[in-house]
């Protein structure tokens, strides 16, 4: 077998950022037609990778490499010409944004000839030909019209279709896909990974898949390499890695990920301790060391060679000779403490609504878009509720209004039965806190940790400026944070402690529910089961209640006790999550929960049930609101809009669960 | 571990203080000491001054500053009369001392009055939006459908140019950029997540305006202002300038410029020293907001 692709000893280096080398050390070899994956947490040096291979590095990176081989070219010694030639040809890459990677002022089909045009002798009309033969590949509809549409006019999972278009119009032989699917939602990332595992195997190219998401890994993929801090640090047969990890990291990253159906709810994850440390300089021996469990005193000193441990498979460890079967879970002492008892409703939503008046132009009629359309909810003490669904479903709107802070055009919330309108803004402040989902916004960055975290007590005027900064310092511990901190700014910290500083105000004045609107969804995974397992603890300690917000359907399965599933703006079932997972009754709930990749190798992508993504018209119009999607939509489903009945435990909006009249 | 081993928290460094970082920038301290010298200088103008300025002495009428005495031999030129003196034989250095007050003292009055107007406007509209938001646009654009230097011109020439009519109509004319800068700025900040947790903490609005926001556009403000401020400076040139700024006898950089040009052919001094000390003024006040601007930026490495 013929390498097509070998790389021996690639480094990446930025001389002028004081000395930092972001890709150490990484050598691997692809087969035609075969798939790879890189999997890693953001900064672990795996699209800097591709980019290498690329010859697409940022200014100022300086690449080297022991041998960079591709089809038997020496890629490190080809012009800049011949490798220009060379990419989009026989190589091509995908990127993760599909909504910027398209130049907005010129139509698809100029965009797709001019790639085939670059590189192919041929006239404009054959060029047009493939175009449409391209767009037809990755199953877009009516390609010869789409040709003269303009990027705007494509939705986010259709422009990543023409960007694969456009990457395969030349038909290369290796096609590298950087986190393709992660800025979509996850019934439209089926239908991408669908479509590229499909081609694929048609077109018999290679694949490079990097990705965080350990899930579409196991999927698609047939062998995978695991990077952290810049090195492969184990790569093999996805199957065996993912069953027999043989690197802390890959077992500890394994470990971090709740799994529907597998992790028991609310048992604590396996989390990683600490951050990834910095790649500058020389970081000797182990780049793990510093948050493996295995540690130990030979891991330091001398770097730690990729070694082969059976045929196919190498693992940058010294102890993975002889360590096997560590026990699963990074031991985290499972001191069950008692479940807060589920008590009366504290936050109710009655028949809630927002609706925003679209604009309307000189000769245009303005619309109304319904974020939030009637969505009755209660939150009762000691539970956790999580609410689910796709970008643009109305969670976060939702959230607002539950908060206080966005005013309904609808209907009313209640806290303690109470009109929220009612009640004075801080009377509010103190039963309801939040922690929202960029660490990175929700900081001012002009003040000091301390001071963020003290400013509910000092608006409050509760205690003095000493009381007070004793109580900012032991809420501070509370949540994991050094007390030497309280005096940094938020630039200063990693993005996992800058949610601990959130979730420490969210908590300084001892609310009763914390309403948490995608509390990790900006994490890497191991940072994440961190800040989810800080969450339950501090629910047990303090007896809160909460109301997540995610579109991560593994974090809601692990944290909530009951789940409220919304689509365009209202709830469609709602139930206990043990009961909702385990015989969702909803079609658009199948669909969600069918389309969770979980990380076991072997089995297949799912197939997509639902057709398009979700439309923005539809909001408001008579009917069910998703029967346009829906694979079991009936004549009534255009008629009526479904009322929401009890089912069992749960209860769904949907007419074929409607009681028979 | 050994002590090779790299800190794993990966921490950064602190943030050096604001004046650790001013040391380190040399365009901020050239603006500074510029500005400073001739800050103190106009302050300092009656200690200063050798002469009244005011004082009328016709057997000193165009004495060349003192420099013509060296290169050219000039008799008159002494050091009674260091930068000379103009066809009234007033000492040309005391009439740029106290010149150079009034400019500055005008230009940090209008900066004063237009920043007011325009930051509230802009803060405003950028905060509340809606509404708010149009009201202040409908200002905004009558504002600047409406030519400065010709209403200015129109304004002085009908109430006269007292110190007082020169700041009262820049102020009202030049709070423009101030408000469109801010709004777009307040847009921005208020829309991040920590303005919401303020909301939800319970902070009251001035609080979240004045606590969470303003901090938090403070750079771009200083940068308008400073350029504000020189634009003032040199419309007020302009206004006394053209005579319906500043009224003789007092003295200012614009007017002293107004009435050396008669003589600029034979004592191109008359208007090369006012002109002179006015574009160092201007060039200090650009090169401090640019400085300050590079100093408030966030450190946005991690």
């Amino acid at each position: 077998m013929s390498a097509l692709l070998e790389v021996d000893g690639l480094n990446v280096r930025f001389p002028a950022l004081g000395g930092l080398h972001p890709v150490r050390d990484v050598s691997f070899s692809l087969a035609a037609g075969e798939t790879l994956g890189i999997v890693g947490e953001s900064g672990c040096g795996k699209s800097l990778t591709a980019l290498a291979l690329m010859g697409l590095l940022p200014p100022g990176a300086e690449r080297d490499a022991g041998r960079l081989a591709f089809q038997g070219q020496h890629l490190e010694r080809i012009s800049d010409r011949a490798m220009a030639d060379l990419r989009g040809r026989r190589m091509a890459m995908i990127f993760q944004e599909p909504m910027t990677s398209l130049n907005p002022a010129y139509t698809i089909g100029n965009q797709l000839a001019e790639t085939y045009l670059r590189h192919m002798r041929a006239s404009r009309r054959a060029a047009r030909e493939r175009s449409a033969e391209a767009l037809d590949l990755v199953g877009l509809s009516a390609a010869g019209e789409r040709l003269a549409q303009y990027p705007h006019q494509l939705s986010g999972g259709m422009r990543q279709r023409v960007m694969i278009a456009m990457a395969l119009i030349c038909r290369p032989d290796l096609l590298i896909a950087d986190e393709p699917t992660t800025a979509l939602d996850v019934t439209i990332q089926l239908e991408i990974l669908h479509l590229l595992a499909r081609l694929q195997r048609e077109l018999g190219m290679a694949l490079v898949l990097i990705t965080h998401d350990l899930g579409i890994v196991a999927r698609v993929t047939e062998r995978v390499s695991v990077m952290y801090a810049g090195q492969i640090v184990e790569t093999g047969p996805t199957r065996s890695v993912f069953d027999q990890p043989a690197h802390p990291y890959t077992r500890a990253l394994l470990d971090c990920i709740p799994v529907p159906g597998r992790t028991a709810l609310g048992a604590p994850l396996g989390a990683i301790p600490g951050t990834v440390p910095a790649l500058v300089g020389d970081l000797g021996g182990c780049h793990f060391r510093g948050r493996c469990a295995q540690a130990q005193a030979a891991c330091a000193p001398a770097p730690i060679p990729l070694h082969t441990a059976e045929p196919g498979r190498a693992v940058r460890c010294l102890l993975s000779s002889g360590w096997k079967s560590a026990p699963s879970s990074t031991a985290l002492a499972s001191v069950v403490e008692a479940e807060p008892a589920i008590g009366a409703p504290v936050l109710s939503a009655v028949r809630l609504s927002c609706s925003y008046r679209l604009r309307a132009g000189l000769f245009r009629y303005g619309r109304t878009l319904h974020a939030v359309d009637g969505v009755d909810l209660e939150l009762l003490k000691g539970e956790v509720l999580g609410v689910v669904g796709e970008s643009g479903c109305g969670k976060t709107t939702l959230a607002r209004m539950l908060l206080g802070i966005l005013p309904p055009t609808g209907g009313e919330v209640r806290l303690d039965g109470q009109l929220l309108d009612g009640l004075r803004r801080r009377d509010v402040a103190r039963r309801v806190q939040a922690v929202f989902q960029d660490p990175y916004g929700s900081l001012n960055p002009r003040k000091t940790i301390g001071a963020i975290i003290g400013l509910p007590l000092a608006v409050h005027g509760i205690g003095d400026a000493v009381s007070r900064r004793q109580r900012v310092l032991e809420m501070m511990e509370r949540v994991g944070l050094p007390g030497r901190l309280a005096a940094r700014m938020p630039a200063q910290l990693s993005g996992g402690q800058r949610q601990r500083v959130a979730i420490a105000r969210a908590l300084v004045m001892q609310p009763d529910v914390v309403v948490c609107d995608e509390p990790t969804s900006a994490l890497d995974v191991s940072v994440q089961a961190q800040i989810l397992n800080l969450l339950q603890e501090l629910r047990r300690v303090f007896g809160l209640t909460y109301l997540l917000i995610s579109h991560n359907l593994a974090v809601v399965a692990h944290m909530a006790t009951r789940v409220a599933v919304m689509y365009l703006g209202r709830v469609v079932e709602e139930g206990p999550t043990a009961d909702v997972f385990a015989a969702p009754r909803h079609p658009y709930t199948q669909a969600l929960l069918a389309s969770v990749l979980t990380p076991e190798p072997g089995l297949a992508i799912p197939e997509p049930r639902l057709r398009g993504s979700v439309p923005e018209a539809a909001r408001g119009q008579a009917g069910c609101a998703f029967h346009p999607r829906c694979p079991a939509a009936m004549p009534v489903c255009r008629e009526r809009t479904p009322r929401v009945v009890a089912d069992g435990l749960a209860r769904v909006a949907c007419h074929l669960h409607a009681p028979t009249e | 571990m050994s002590a090779s081993v790299p800190d794993i928290e990966g921490e950064p460094a602190r943030n050096q203080g604001p004046v650790a970082r001013a040391r380190q920038h040399p365009v901020l301290l050239v603006g500074i000491a510029l500005f400073t010298v001739i800050a103190l200088a106009a302050l300092l103008a009656p200690v200063l001054a050798p002469h009244d300025p005011y004082a009328q002495d016709f057997t000193q009428r165009r004495v060349p500053p003192v420099w013509y005495a060296w290169l050219y031999g000039s008799p008159k030129a002494s050091w009674l009369h260091p930068l000379g003196a103009d066809n009234l034989g007033r000492d040309y250095l005391s009439r740029l001392l106290y010149g150079t007050r009034l400019s500055l003292l005008i230009g940090l009055a209008v900066m004063t009055a237009s920043g007011l107007i325009g930051s509230t406007l802009g803060i405003a509209a950028g905060y509340f939006g809606g509404r708010v938001d149009l009201a202040v646009n409908l200002l905004l654009t009558t504002r600047l459908s409406i030519p400065l230097v010709l209403v200015a011109l129109a304004v002085v020439s009908l109430f006269g140019g007292s110190i007082g009519i020169i700041v009262a109509v820049l102020g009202l004319l030049l709070w423009d950029r101030f408000a469109v800068v801010l709004r777009s700025v307040t847009m921005q900040v208020s829309r991040q997540d920590f303005v919401a947790a303020a909301r939800v903490i319970g902070c009251s609005t001035p609080y979240i305006l004045l606590r969470e926001i303003l901090p938090n556009i403070l750079a771009p403000l200083i940068v308008v202002a400073t350029v504000e401020m020189a634009l003032a400076v040199l419309l007020e040139a302009a206004l006394s300038f053209l005579g319906l700024g500043v009224q003789p006898p007092e003295p200012s950089l614009g007017l002293m410029l107004a009435e050396g040009k008669n003589d600029m052919f034979f004592d191109a001094w008359m208007i090369t020293i006012p002109g002179v000390v006015l574009f160092v003024l201007v060039l200090a006040i650009n090169l401090i907001g640019d400085g300050i601007r590079d100093l408030m930026a966030l450190d946005r490495t991690t």
